[in-house]
């Protein structure tokens, strides 16, 4: 019995992790949406910053950390010094984490005047199956909660966009759809990219990224709508080239398009990425 | 009595200090490889693979491990399911990479038990600790390329009580090839490949993020393998 706090305690060391504001847990619509008999509005924060991010290593090891225990403590002492412990130790692994995050941000150097004028307003655009929120609505839909976050690859070659999407029905609290829609860009050709990102007020980085942003929202709309439930394919695993980064996702085809292929991944979030047969893992 | 003592302690620091060999150390496929082998015949032999599984390292004292082992026992039992069948097929990789530079390959498809060879004792370096020789003429090869999986699944560092990171996926060996007629290793590389998960791990029951870092290591393991002999 005297052992049941140390093993709770254990648990919530082994359990605590860093938060990621890029992450959320899928939950599936559980009827197909009808978008031309239903409204949808993007609710996106338009004076808020562009939030663009250096790719980073997501490695959160540290180096071990010997605490002494002291054996005179009793069976509360030593739940304190293992709570200590484990707090010492989320904290390390956290701010390992942001001066990885940070580190790899200097990436965006080049790019810093231009991010600050650049706003998520930018990303509003006359889509299919949906409008922009211009303030509260005034009739009966559902709201599509938008917050996007992009990203750089260290040899800037390429921009990724991982979208945090929740929907809900107007006046609802309830859920509809919730769910991270990530897509790859094509590699960026050139042999100045920071200079070719940069120039006209970076209309190439501006361009890229809304490119993104809108493929991401037509995704939304085509999962809601039911069309990426159909597919008989069978789960396996796809190489991802990323600017200078190889990464690998395993999920099923749901969709190939115009040189690009969405799969659903094992969490249920949808990856839209550049696809050839190098991608198909041999 | 005091000579006893001395006597079994020098025993016992002998016994503990011959058990500690030097580990091998990385060599690369020689230049000459392909165009020295071209009337030879090279065997590619996978070892049987592990079942996947939750390695945790660093719990050193045994109610350390009893309970990094409790705490991830919902991860062990996810992992223990996944399959190990996409780390199968490396060997016809390589196959197909050798073959390309006409050289004779055979995939040996027979079980080897490697920990019953015998041992072999050479005071030059860069030759296997166990005699491979009598393989030659038991498989009908030259030479043997190895691929030896020690550890597959999940990998969780920890600190006595507390783990120091994230699971991440996990593939652990090594891989050699051996010259059947003088035992001496022509290339030899430890693979050692960890992936974290992205974003928040702790899915449970599934654990998918996991579960995607496991595959990514799986084939980061065979693009690693596969590129020795390129």
């Amino acid at each position: 019995m005297k052992t049941l706090p140390i093993v709770f305690v254990l648990f919530l060391c082994a359990c605590t992790q860093h938060k990621y504001d890029d992450y959320a847990k899928y939950i599936e619509n559980s009827e197909p949406l009808n978008v031309f008999s239903e409204r949808l509005f993007v609710n996106i924060k338009g004076d808020e910053p562009i939030s663009l991010r250096g790719t980073y290593d997501n490695n959160n090891t540290i180096e071990s950390n010997q605490i002494l225990y002291a054996g005179t403590a009793g069976l509360g002492g030593f739940v304190a010094q293992v709570m200590t412990h484990s707090a010492i130790n989320s904290s390390m692994k956290s701010g390992k984490l942001s001066l990885q995050q940070a580190e790899a941000n200097q990436i965006l150097k080049p790019f810093e005047n231009i991010l600050l004028k650049y706003t998520q307003e930018s990303l509003r655009h006359d889509g299919y199956g949906y409008q922009f929120l211009a303030s509260e609505p005034t009739e009966d839909g559902f709201i599509i909660d938008s917050y996007p976050v992009f990203y750089m690859s260290q040899n800037m070659a390429s921009l990724t966009l991982k979208h945090v999407v929740k929907v809900y029905r107007f006046e609802d609290e309830g859920v509809f759809y919730q769910n991270v829609i990530e897509v790859i860009s094509p590699t960026i050709e050139s042999e100045d990219i920071a200079h070719d990102l940069v120039e006209n007020d970076g209309a190439l980085l501006k361009n890229t990224l809304s490119n993104l942003y809108k493929n991401s929202l037509s995704m939304v709309v085509a999962d809601l709508m039911g069309e990426y439930k159909s597919s008989n394919s069978i789960q396996k695993s796809y190489r991802i080239h990323s600017g200078d980064n190889m990464r690998v996702e395993r999920g099923i085809n749901v969709s190939e398009n115009n040189g690009m292929l969405v799969i659903k991944n094992l969490r249920g979030w949808l990856v839209a990425f550049p696809y050839n047969a190098n991608n198909e893992v041999p | 009595m005091k000579k006893i003592t001395i006597s079994a302690l020098a025993m016992i620091i002998v016994a503990i200090t011959g058990c500690a060999g030097t580990p091998q150390k990385p060599i690369a496929l020689s230049q000459h490889f392909y165009s020295s082998n071209d009337n030879k015949v090279i065997g590619i032999y996978m070892d049987e693979l592990p079942k996947a599984d939750t390695h945790i390292v660093g719990a050193a004292c045994l109610l350390c491990y009893g309970i990094a082992s409790l705490a991830n026992s919902s991860l062990t039992s996810h992992i223990q399911t996944l399959s190990t069948t996409d780390m199968i097929g490396i060997d016809k990789t390589i196959a197909k990479l050798v073959s390309e530079r006409g050289v004779t390959t055979n995939i040996i498809n027979k079980v080897i038990n490697l920990e019953e060879l015998k041992t072999f004792d050479s005071k030059e370096k860069d030759f296997a600790k166990q005699d491979y020789r009598p393989l030659r003429a038991s498989l009908g090869v030259d030479k043997l390329i190895v691929v030896d999986v020690a550890k597959i699944g999940a990998y969780r560092p920890y600190s006595g009580y507390i783990p120091t990171g994230d699971p991440a996926g996990v593939v652990t060996g090594k891989t050699y090839t051996i010259d059947l007629a003088t035992n001496k290793y022509e290339l030899y590389e430890d693979i050692d490949i960890k992936v974290n998960s992205q974003g928040e791990w702790d899915e449970p029951p599934s654990f998918p993020g996991i579960s995607n870092a496991y595959y990514q290591a799986i084939e980061m393991a065979k693009e690693k393998i596969s590129s020795l002999f390129k």
